[in-house]
């Protein structure tokens, strides 16, 4: 619920400023910037994945290919992930631009 | 415990007594975490649980539906032989969750304002048409009863392997079939959310944790040990587009991913999972936190333990894997923890097809029942319609065991083919719950066409897979349903309801509650 505080969330601390400052920003995105912000990137990231000549030729010789994990798949995984962090954060976009407009 | 089994699973019957009470346990803890659940006698509750959950057991719904049984069997073998390939499935993942979460909310606001509580029912509304709605109800069907089969033949295989083979397969098959049949029917839409509450967490515990337990003291002894192995014996698992798939056109790699991100979240048993999410905003919230989720749980328990698997193989530590790698998750558990990590395998594999076969034997009950009896019969009360849906719940579940008895050795063959069948739905699914242009004769004649196509080179391949210029068919298929259905929709007139109904979600939003409010400076908090 708006404005509920939590143990981790008391006014003043900083995890209640961030909040508040990330809700500020999300209430305040318009259609084209949320387009600009999030939707771009992640059909970019869609893109480079599923047409992988597009970055297999660097991926596959770039060296040392094994550091922890291999770089191939560091690069492919770390894209997933930030498709999957794009993607939970416009989530909390849409939830704070939701419970602006009072339909949560 | 360290117990070396060079040759595979070979315990004893004392060996086997711990991951068969193991797995009894875990059928017993699903009874009892549902046992409120049990005794639905209307079919809003059976269908769709009226909607009480919230974003957290939604994701997990989501995860236990989509992640099939067969994971930890039939695609950890994909693992342990394609290695780097297998981030197809993680990639394919991640944007089938997207797409979904493209059209939940009109999902979501059309099933409550208007009771939909299965897809069909939703095709049946949004496009106003019976035909659109037999199509979706009976060529999902079609496409999701091999799963079911598989999963049975999942169910009984981990079994058979929890007990070290000392069940029989038949038996083993038919308690967990027995099991989840009885309670789907008795527990419905809540049995199967709350059954997917304990199978997500499994599944995140057991791929994150475990998994990762599995490669630290595993015999390579961590994962930087465990990729120099790996680039040493095998450096083609390392890169794109791994062995399995060498010499396959890039276009391949495009179409596997492609086909298998419209298909992944518009099964009708996983994309129902919408219609039990406490509002729309909870449904959209469990798509962002299984996005996140996703490329962690295949990294950890799928890609890196297949490597694993794969390595032990090329440096002389076991094989077994490696030649049997749908029995590897359970082979390299046993060979790291013995027992015990049998016991652990089992319940993450076991739970993984307890939330499919759970998601599939309650989608066919419920749509048996409200797409298929009830446009034939307009007075069906709601207390017979619940009661048509248990049963045929139970039915379809003995059909698929019978099956599951038979020999079928294309079985596997024709439930991935139904991957390039379920995808024609995408247009209707997606496309046409975002665009209000869409018109049921444009849906009609894509589905027609796309399938025909799709149908016609599958015919013309099978049991192959690759068609023109490396594509498979249901790729072929959709562009053919995807240009039909944007060229029929233009040439044929938009009717008003179309807009109607998509100004309803924006009003049902403000309505339902309560228009805006104006909060300026204010913590944004979870649902």
């Amino acid at each position: 619920m708006a404005g509920t505080e939590t143990t981790t969330g008391e006014k003043g601390g900083t995890v209640h400023n961030l909040r508040t400052s990330f809700y500020n920003w999300a209430i305040g995105l318009s259609s084209r910037d949320k387009i600009k912000i999030f939707w771009v990137p992640i059909i970019v990231l869609m893109f480079i994945l599923v047409f992988p000549p597009t970055f297999e030729a660097w991926i596959n010789h770039v060296e040392p290919r094994v550091l922890w994990i291999p770089w191939s798949i560091f690069i492919t995984h770390a894209l997933l992930v930030v498709v999957g962090l794009w993607m939970f954060l416009m989530q909390r976009v849409d939830n704070a631009q939701a419970l602006d407009r009072g339909e949560i | 415990m360290w117990s070396v089994l060079q040759a595979g699973l070979t315990g004893t019957l004392a060996d086997a007594a711990l991951p068969i009470l193991g797995g009894l346990a875990f059928m017993a803890f699903l009874v009892v975490v549902n046992r409120r659940a049990l005794g639905v006698e209307e079919f809003e509750e059976f269908a769709t649980a009226r909607g009480v959950f919230g974003s957290i057991p939604i994701a997990m719904s989501y995860l236990a539906a989509f992640f099939v049984g067969a994971s930890y069997t039939a695609f950890f073998g994909v693992t342990v032989h394609w290695g780097y390939g297998y981030y197809y499935a993680v990639a394919y993942s991640v944007f089938g969750i997207f797409i979904l979460y493209l059209v939940t909310r009109r999902i979501w606001v059309w099933g409550d304002a208007h009771d939909i509580t299965t897809q069909a029912d939703g095709f049946g509304f949004r496009y106003d048409s019976q035909f659109v709605r037999q199509l979706g109800t009976w060529g999902g069907m079609a496409a999701s009863f091999p799963w079911l089969i598989m999963e049975l033949w999942t169910l009984g295989f981990l079994w058979s392997h929890a007990s070290y083979g000392k069940l029989p397969f038949w038996l083993a098959m038919a308690i967990g079939a027995a099991a989840i049949g009885i309670y789907v029917a008795l527990g419905g839409m809540r049995g199967v959310v709350t059954s997917h509450l304990v199978v997500g967490v499994s599944l995140i515990l057991g791929s994150l944790v475990f998994g990762t337990l599995l490669i630290v003291y595993g015999p390579f002894g961590g994962f930087g040990s465990l990729f120099g192995t790996i680039e040493s014996n095998v450096p083609s698992m390392l890169t794109y587009p791994g062995p399995a798939l060498e010499g396959t056109p890039t276009t391949y790699w495009t179409s596997i991913i492609v086909t298998s991100m419209m298909g992944a979240f518009v099964w009708p048993w996983v994309m129902n999972r919408v219609y039990a999410a406490e509002s729309p905003t909870s449904a959209k919230a469990g798509a962002g936190i299984v996005a996140l989720l996703i490329p962690w749980i295949g990294f950890l328990g799928f890609l890196a333990v297949g490597l694993m698997v794969r390595g032990m193989g090329a440096t002389g530590l076991g094989d077994y894997g490696t030649a049997n790698p749908q029995q590897g998750w359970l082979w390299v558990s046993d060979f790291v923890f013995g027992p015990i990590g049998v016991t652990v395998g089992v319940i993450v594999a076991l739970a993984l097809a307890v939330g499919t076969v759970s998601a599939l034997v309650h989608f066919f009950g419920t749509t048996f029942s409200r797409d298929v009896v009830r446009p034939l019969k307009d007075d069906l009360g709601d207390k017979r319609e619940t009661r048509i849906a248990q049963v045929f719940a139970v039915f379809v579940t003995v059909l698929a065991y019978i099956l599951a008895n038979l020999d079928l050795p294309m079985l596997i063959f024709i439930a991935l083919t139904a991957y390039q069948f379920i995808i024609q739905l995408f247009p209707a699914q997606i496309l046409g719950f975002i665009w209000p242009g869409a018109t049921k004769e444009g849906v009609s004649v894509g589905l027609i066409g796309g399938l025909a196509v799709t149908l016609y080179l599958t015919y013309t391949t099978f049991p192959g897979i690759v068609s023109f210029l490396g594509f498979t068919p249901g790729v072929w298929g959709v562009l053919v349903n995807l240009v039909l259905f944007f060229a029929v929709s233009y040439v044929t007139d938009t009717p008003d309801r179309n807009y109607r109904i998509f100004e309803e979600v924006e009003q049902y939003m403000k309505e339902e509650y309560g228009g805006a409010a104006t909060p300026t400076v204010v913590a944004a908090d979870d649902d």
